[in-house]
């Protein structure tokens, strides 16, 4: 039997796989296929989320931080500030009773002696 | 025409490469008959052969990074299903020789079909690498050098490879068709 190289070629043409081929693919894959497709699949509170946005909120997030390492700081020198003052008068207050005790200590043996 | 579509396909790798995963599938729009088709005339198993189909897909996916051009990809494409092929039949069964394939049915109305239709029967008979040999060259159109470069043998071995299936192919089909005659007049 002859058969030429053309009959082998129509033999052995190109078939077409199922319609859905390329979207059991992607689902293997685990992405959308198409446009639409995407689009449903990114229905979420996300949806408007883009790189940029990740970039500003990251930047704000950093400037709230220093601004609120900052105040944290200034808070911080307050209360040692009170702190200090508050021992320096408790300080002083302890040295003038010792020195009202001294005085006093003073008079009486003054008066004693005379 | 070519143009477009070589850069299209230029395109759509550097895309899929940086994980656009839209331009991958138009990748496998553009190229799904060519490994599909290797694989249903090798196996002859729809079924079998839209799953390793499936299959070479994702492993390009994986590979897309090393994927430099569209001429790279069909290449690379080519030489994997294949190999995945012959593997998966390896796996399946042992080689079924030619006079054990069962005659399809039949459905004469025209030469043509019924000549299509035995010379399928007769190549998915063929030992594997003949088989593989035979639907490059005549599905693919690949030259004997292609052959020999995608299914690492040397070129002498495809070149008596593709005289012996033909030999063979011509021999079953004498047989097969006259007997069909024989049984309609």
């Amino acid at each position: 039997m002859h058969f030429s190289d053309d009959d082998l070629r129509s033999a052995l043409e190109r078939k077409t796989p199922s319609e859905d081929f390329t979207q059991r693919v992607m689902a293997r894959i685990g992405k959308p296929q198409t446009r639409e497709q995407e689009k449903r699949a990114g229905f979420s509170i996300f949806r408007w989320w883009k790189p940029q946005w990740a970039a500003a909120a990251a930047l704000a997030a950093c400037l709230l931080l220093a601004l609120s390492w900052i105040q944290y700081q200034r808070y911080q020198q307050r209360i040692e500030a009170q702190n200090a003052r508050k021992q320096v008068v408790l300080a002083l207050r302890i040295t003038s009773e010792k020195v009202n005790g001294a005085l006093r200590q003073a008079l009486f043996v003054s008066k004693t002696n005379h | 025409m070519v143009e477009d579509r070589e850069a299209r396909m230029q395109a759509a790798l550097e895309k899929a490469a940086r994980g656009d995963h839209l331009s991958f599938a138009e990748i496998v729009e553009e190229h799904q008959r060519m490994v599909f088709s290797i694989a249903w005339h090798f196996l002859r198993n729809r079924a079998l052969a839209e799953d390793l189909a499936q299959e070479i897909f994702l492993q390009l996916y994986q590979n897309l990074s090393s994927i430099q051009s569209p001429a790279h990809l069909t290449h690379w494409l080519r030489r994997v299903t294949a190999h995945r092929c012959i593997d998966q039949s390896r796996r399946l069964k042992p080689d079924v020789a030619l006079e054990e394939v069962p005659e399809p049915a039949t459905r004469v109305q025209m030469p043509d079909p019924l000549l299509h239709q035995q010379l399928r029967d007769s190549v998915a008979a063929l030992p594997e690498k003949w088989r593989m040999m035979v639907i490059l060259r005549y599905q693919e159109g690949l030259d004997l050098a292609e052959i020999s470069e995608l299914l690492e043998i040397p070129l002498n071995t495809v070149k008596s490879g593709l005289q012996r299936s033909l030999l063979e192919l011509r021999r079953k089909l004498t047989r097969r068709l006259g007997e069909v005659r024989y049984a309609l007049f």
